[in-house]
């Protein structure tokens, strides 16, 4: 069975009233790698998890699970 | 205009530059193997080649590792990108080349200069097209 990490980083940041430039601002990175980490196509290092966790003012558990 | 959007407008010209690159490899290499090729477009076909390899590479990360720009644009989201489309054209120029060494078996006459030009194109193209393409995708 295939695990995947699952987010809620577009309804946390559409509820924090900021784009996915807006937040990519705050944490540090592309535009693109905010879009892809927020469709799951792309992983997020713990460093970056950690920084998106922090910009939307969850844990990173609150923001990040594993399904499957 | 933000850091971020600069950023993104520069990727995605980067992506698109990829792609043209890749389609002249292409039409380079054609000319090549169909024997219309000269010394300088033998010289040409290598110069793309040797370009599109730096052009894969993380080169401005390396020498400007605290711009702020060059952060954005090789952020972990690229590099994975990177590390795919490597992986990409590395198992492109592997197929190939056991296609010619198989074929090899039934047409000895196949020279190593058409091989190794097929292969190294064949890795560095797929490489720097899925790189463009994955980019692209990101971005949307």
């Amino acid at each position: 069975m295939s695990e995947r990490l699952a987010n809620r980083i577009k309804a946390e940041r559409e509820k924090a009233a900021l784009t996915q430039a807006a937040l990519a601002e705050l944490v540090g990175v592309s535009r693109k790698t905010i879009n892809t980490v927020e469709n799951g196509v792309f992983t997020p290092s713990a460093t970056l998890a950690i920084k998106l966790a922090k910009a939307l003012g969850l844990s990173v558990e609150q923001l990040f699970w594993i399904e499957g | 205009m933000t850091a971020v959007e600069v950023a993104e407008r520069r990727a995605r010209w980067r992506a698109l530059g990829f792609l043209f690159l890749a389609v002249l490899t292409c039409a380079v290499m054609i000319v090549v193997r169909t024997g219309r090729g000269s010394d300088f477009i033998q010289g040409l076909w290598l110069g793309l080649l040797l370009g599109c390899a730096f052009a894969l590479s993380p080169v401005k990360r390396w020498l400007r590792p605290n711009s702020a720009g060059v952060r954005l644009l090789e952020d972990e989201g690229t590099r994975e990108n990177r590390r795919l489309s490597c992986t990409i054209g590395f198992w492109a120029a592997i197929a190939l080349a056991l296609f010619f060494q198989g074929l090899a078996h039934f047409n000895p006459g196949i020279g190593a200069e058409e091989v190794g030009q097929l292969v190294a194109t064949a890795g560095i193209v797929c490489a720097i097209t899925a790189f463009g393409i994955l980019e692209l995708r990101a971005a949307r």
